[in-house]
């Protein structure tokens, strides 16, 4: 955000350091589903204005919950916002802006699908304070595309990281699927180091098959759509290994960055600090309050809720101290760089992690475990065995 | 003049109507209104009703008006029915003069009929045959009438043919009662003596013993002495069950009722023994059958979470306040670490014990693969009883081991017989004869190896038979054979826990299928886990799991953190319920795969 807007902010009087925190605005729409996704998403017309103007009223209805100081980031996600008129998603970042305040320097990202992205959009986007795209561009190859039920071609990958360079965007992470069913182990690492090569940011997920998808599905009938643990093992390391060599350095499980790229905005899940979720089905955290909540997922549930001046949640609960000490570790464990322990982790996990320190899978170093390749392919193992000896 | 009493139970194979019986008995005699009319009425804990049999047995004072005008007193006492509590049966029925055989019109005689019956016989009480479930359209009363007469050898032409559902003839099976079965005999004039045939334990009056008076009288406030246990008790309370119960001022010689005398625990009012007055305590002879509960099968119960071993110790005393035919005792194992060995009458009570653990007590519990006792003959001539394969001696110091025998009968349809002796025979059985019981029904008798039988003979038998085969058995004492011990190495340490004691023919398919089937309950973990099965050190079969290579979820989506952290609450909750032997994690299964083995 502009310095201009940032002294225009509430806070401004405010000089000392806040923690950072930032915002996350769920776009619940898509043209269709993808058969591997559990998301909230729904496939139905989409009331731009009135969807843009409930999630501004939210705003209002979570102001207690927000972070002090400016927001570090704004991250719109989904869904398919992208699909959101350039307009109407303009007025959320103003309205966040004008109650919350943006930092000079946030990180406003906004995800979106290849065969979207064109040259109209993206210049439409510029002309908001957006700075970084998310592309979803999954594989580089068309079979494994269309095996996974998208509508975008290896081409049309290609040509929407080329608009958005054209368009001004520097920014940019992709998206990678890997791990499917039949997927040469070769052809997977090649794809990865063809994505380091066009973005400054890569996300390489392993497909996951989650219940109640249409691959949830095909799965429980019987049908394997994965590859097995060890090729998914040998396949991790090697996606790693080629992110590496490309410059592009993993710090988060499945995150990789050229350094400085890093996500600002996962990078507070990670870290223990707090977001302020808004949108249908939208999950936030509030680290003073120690409270964890999600939305009502259904837009017109959503909708209603917001336009009675209800709060639309869903879910609540309250984090225990020790069950904010096991999240702490559990997210801070997922980065690279690791998680610093406090004198009390030492005391209620120490032995544990003596122990995980002997099988090799985590290392030890003043204030600050982190895991070990062995220990990351095992990482929930590890956290598990590591919180529960 | 003889009293207007009459004694009586109801015998018959499972799903043969008895319970719905004595609902529609205790409904017409007016003893259970309609509106807290429940569902078999005598089946009270809720375990017996979900599985269909009754395992405490009660005795229910009933009023009915004959059709001479005059006023009779009925005890009807119900019968537990399954073949692990034949004793218990045997019992009960000493308490009566005569028993009402209810045959399902359209199944005919089954095994456990007949075994039912013998136990009258041996209790030389009249039997009255009926024939329930003449509505049903597969009905054959006349066929079963034709069984009732060649297989049992009673005369079934006057049966009468009821529907204990619709009520149809039922008064006509109370009249029958007072015709048939005759008065208790009066020995009132004689010093106190009373049979005990159940007893059961009562949080607020503690042990509700259920007595026969033979001779004599109960009153309250007098003394009397268990012969069999050998303890002194005052009687507070005697009553009758009308079904509520009601104090009375005395039982006398042919009542049915029961005692309240600060008993504490079921073991000192032991079902068979005999109450006398304690004044003439070593005068008085005990009535015959008493014989001791004594438990066959012997299995490990450990709790999952190990800071539970206390509670589940709470637990098993006070199941035995109601139970006496069960027994426990503390059990270290280097695998599960502490835990009790407990023993029971049969699997079912078994199964019995631990769902009422779980459910009743809420204890998580892991159960080690039920084992008979053996009788080990070491080369010090020594004789030494084993109920627990890792307890077993050394092989060097052992001569011969000799294991429990069984008489079984069995009883099933012609065209099921070839089936079941192909299952007699796998389970190493030895046959005695083969005869018909009537054109197209077989009784079968085999010894069999009681270790053969605790697994999973009884579910067997009812697959191979459709339901139709039934099973009755008697200890037949020990026989030696060429028996082994089993064990089986997790990365080369022996899971005492595990360990089995087989017949050295069939030790290398048993380790085989043991190893298989742990290969696909063990999870891979973070190495490779060797799964061996050994005879002394002789490895005879391996498997091996593979180490896990990837364990990790590869996103958070969106912040759900709540999501992330609930994956790991279950995770840690399962981890809680693996044991630790060595590196290798066994989840609970893992002791249930043992059971399995076929």
């Amino acid at each position: 955000m502009s310095a201009a807007s940032y002294k225009n902010s509430p806070q401004k009087e405010s000089p000392k350091v806040t923690a950072p925190w930032g915002i996350y605005v769920h776009f619940p729409y898509c043209r269709r589903r993808c058969p591997y996704c559990d998301f909230n998403v729904h496939v139905q017309p989409i009331p731009h204005t009135r969807y843009a103007a409930a999630v501004v009223a939210e705003m209002g209805l979570r102001a207690d919950e927000a972070g002090e100081g400016p927001a570090s980031t704004l991250y719109f996600g989904g869904g398919t916002p992208a699909l959101w008129r350039p307009e109407a998603l303009a007025r959320v970042i103003e309205a966040v802006d004008a109650r919350f305040g943006l930092r000079a320097e946030a990180e406003i990202t906004v995800e979106c699908n290849p065969e979207d992205v064109t040259e109209a959009l993206l210049i439409s986007l510029r002309a908001t304070s957006v700075n970084r795209l998310s592309l979803g561009l999954q594989s580089f190859s068309d079979e494994t595309l269309r095996f996974l039920g998208r509508t975008h071609s290896a081409a049309d990958n290609l040509r929407a990281v080329a608009t958005a360079r054209r368009a001004g965007f520097d920014n940019l992470s992709v998206d990678l699927i890997y791990g499917v069913a039949g997927q040469h182990i070769e052809a997977a690492i090649e794809e990865a180091r063809a994505a380091a090569r066009l973005a400054p940011h890569v996300s390489s997920y392993q497909l996951t098959i989650p219940e109640g998808t249409p691959f949830g599905r095909r799965a429980a009938g019987g049908a394997s759509l994965i590859l097995d643990d060890d090729l998914q093992a040998t396949l991790f390391e090697g996606v790693r290994a080629a992110l590496t060599a490309e410059g592009v350095i993993p710090y988060e499980i499945s995150n990789a960055a050229r350094p400085g790229f890093e996500a600002v905005h996962n990078g507070l899940y990670w870290a223990d600090r707090g977001y302020l979720g808004l949108g249908a089905g939208a999950h936030g955290f509030d680290p003073r309050a120690a409270s964890r909540w999600s939305n009502l997922t259904r837009p017109d549930a959503y909708l209603e809720a917001v336009e009675a001046g209800r709060r639309p949640e869903a879910f609540r609960e309250h984090l225990d101290p020790v069950a904010r000490r096991e999240e702490r570790l559990m997210l801070g464990l997922r980065r690279d760089a690791g998680v610093s322990v406090e004198p009390e982790d030492e005391i209620a996990y120490g032995a544990a992690a003596r122990r995980l320190e002997r099988e090799a899978l985590l290392l030890r170093a003043p204030g600050l475990w982190r895991v070990t390749p062995r220990g990351r392919l095992l990482l929930d193992s590890v956290i598990a065995a590591l919180l529960a000896p | 003049m003889p009293k207007k009493v009459r004694n009586f139970a109801i015998i018959a194979h499972i799903d043969h109507g008895k319970s719905t019986l004595a609902d529609r008995i205790l409904s017409l005699t007016g003893s259970v209104s309609d509106r807290d009319h429940r569902e078999q009425f005598l089946d009270s804990m809720d375990l017996e009703r979900e599985r269909g049999i009754t395992i405490k047995s009660q005795a229910v004072r009933l009023p009915w008006r004959g059709e001479d005008g005059e006023l009779y007193e009925f005890n009807l006492i119900d019968t537990p029915g399954h073949v692990d509590f034949t004793y218990e049966v045997s019992r009960s029925l000493a308490a009566c003069e005569g028993v009402i055989l209810v045959v399902d019109a359209s199944q005919g005689v089954e095994a456990q009929t007949l075994a039912n019956v013998y136990l009258a016989l041996d209790n030389e009480l009249e039997i009255i045959p009926v024939l329930n479930k003449v509505d049903l359209p597969a009905a054959n009363p006349q066929r079963v009438r034709d069984e009732i007469e060649e297989i049992i050898g009673l005369d079934a032409s006057e049966a009468l043919e009821i529907s204990a559902k619709s009520g149809l003839n039922v008064p006509a099976v109370l009249q029958s009662i007072i015709d048939h079965i005759p008065p208790p005999a009066d020995n009132s004039h004689l010093p106190l003596r009373a049979l005990i045939f159940d007893s059961w334990y009562d949080n607020y009056r503690g042990v509700i013993v259920l007595v026969r008076v033979v001779d004599g009288e109960i009153t309250r406030g007098s003394t009397i002495y268990m012969k069999a246990t050998q303890k002194r008790f005052e009687v507070l309370e005697v009553g009758v069950f009308a079904p509520a119960p009601k104090a009375i001022a005395s039982l006398t010689s042919g009542d049915v009722g029961f005692v309240v005398a600060n008993i504490k625990e079921v073991r000192d009012a032991q079902v068979g023994d005999t109450i006398v007055d304690a004044a003439l305590r070593d005068e008085l002879e005990p009535l015959a059958g008493f014989k001791e509960a004594a438990p066959v099968v012997f299995s490990g119960l450990f709790p999952v979470i190990s800071s539970d071993y206390e509670d589940l110790r709470e637990a098993l005393h006070k199941l035995r306040l109601n139970d006496a035919a069960f027994s426990f005792e503390p059990e270290t194992s280097a695998a599960l670490g502490f835990g009790f060995r407990c023993g029971f009458l049969g699997l079912l009570h078994l199964e019995i014990v631990q769902e009422r653990l779980e459910r009743e007590f809420n204890m998580d519990l892991i159960t080690t693969a039920p084992t008979v006792i053996y009788e080990v003959e070491r080369t010090d001539g020594e004789i030494v009883h084993v109920d627990n394969p890792a307890l077993l001696p050394d092989i060097a110091e052992i001569r011969a081991i000799a294991e429990p025998y069984i008489h079984a009968t069995i009883h099933v349809p012609t065209e099921y017989a070839g089936p079941v002796l192909k299952l007699c025979e796998e389970r190493r059985g030895l046959q005695t004869s083969l005869d018909y019981a009537g054109p197209k029904r077989m009784m079968i008798h085999y010894d069999l190896p009681l270790s053969e039988v605790v697994f999973d003979f009884f579910d067997k038998l009812k697959t191979i038979t459709r339901g139709y085969g039934s099973f009755e058995y008697e200890m037949a004492g020990y026989r030696t054979d060429k028996l082994i011990k089993l064990d089986i190495r997790l990365n080369g340490e022996p899971v005492d826990a595990l360990s089995v004691i087989v017949h050295k023919d069939r030790a290398y398919q048993r380790g085989k299928t043991l190893c298989e089937r742990l290969r696909k309950v063990i999870n891979r973990q973070q190495y490779d886990v060797a799964i061996q099965a050994a005879i002394g050190n002789q490895i005879i079969s391996r498997q091996t799991v593979k180490a896990l290579r990837k364990d990790v979820t590869a996103k958070c989506y969106g912040g759900d953190i709540s999501r992330k952290r609930k994956l790991l609450e279950k995770q840690k909750a399962g981890k809680k319920r693996m044991k630790q032997v060595g590196n290798v994690e066994i989840p609970q299964e893992a002791f249930r795969a043992i059971l399995e083995v076929d």
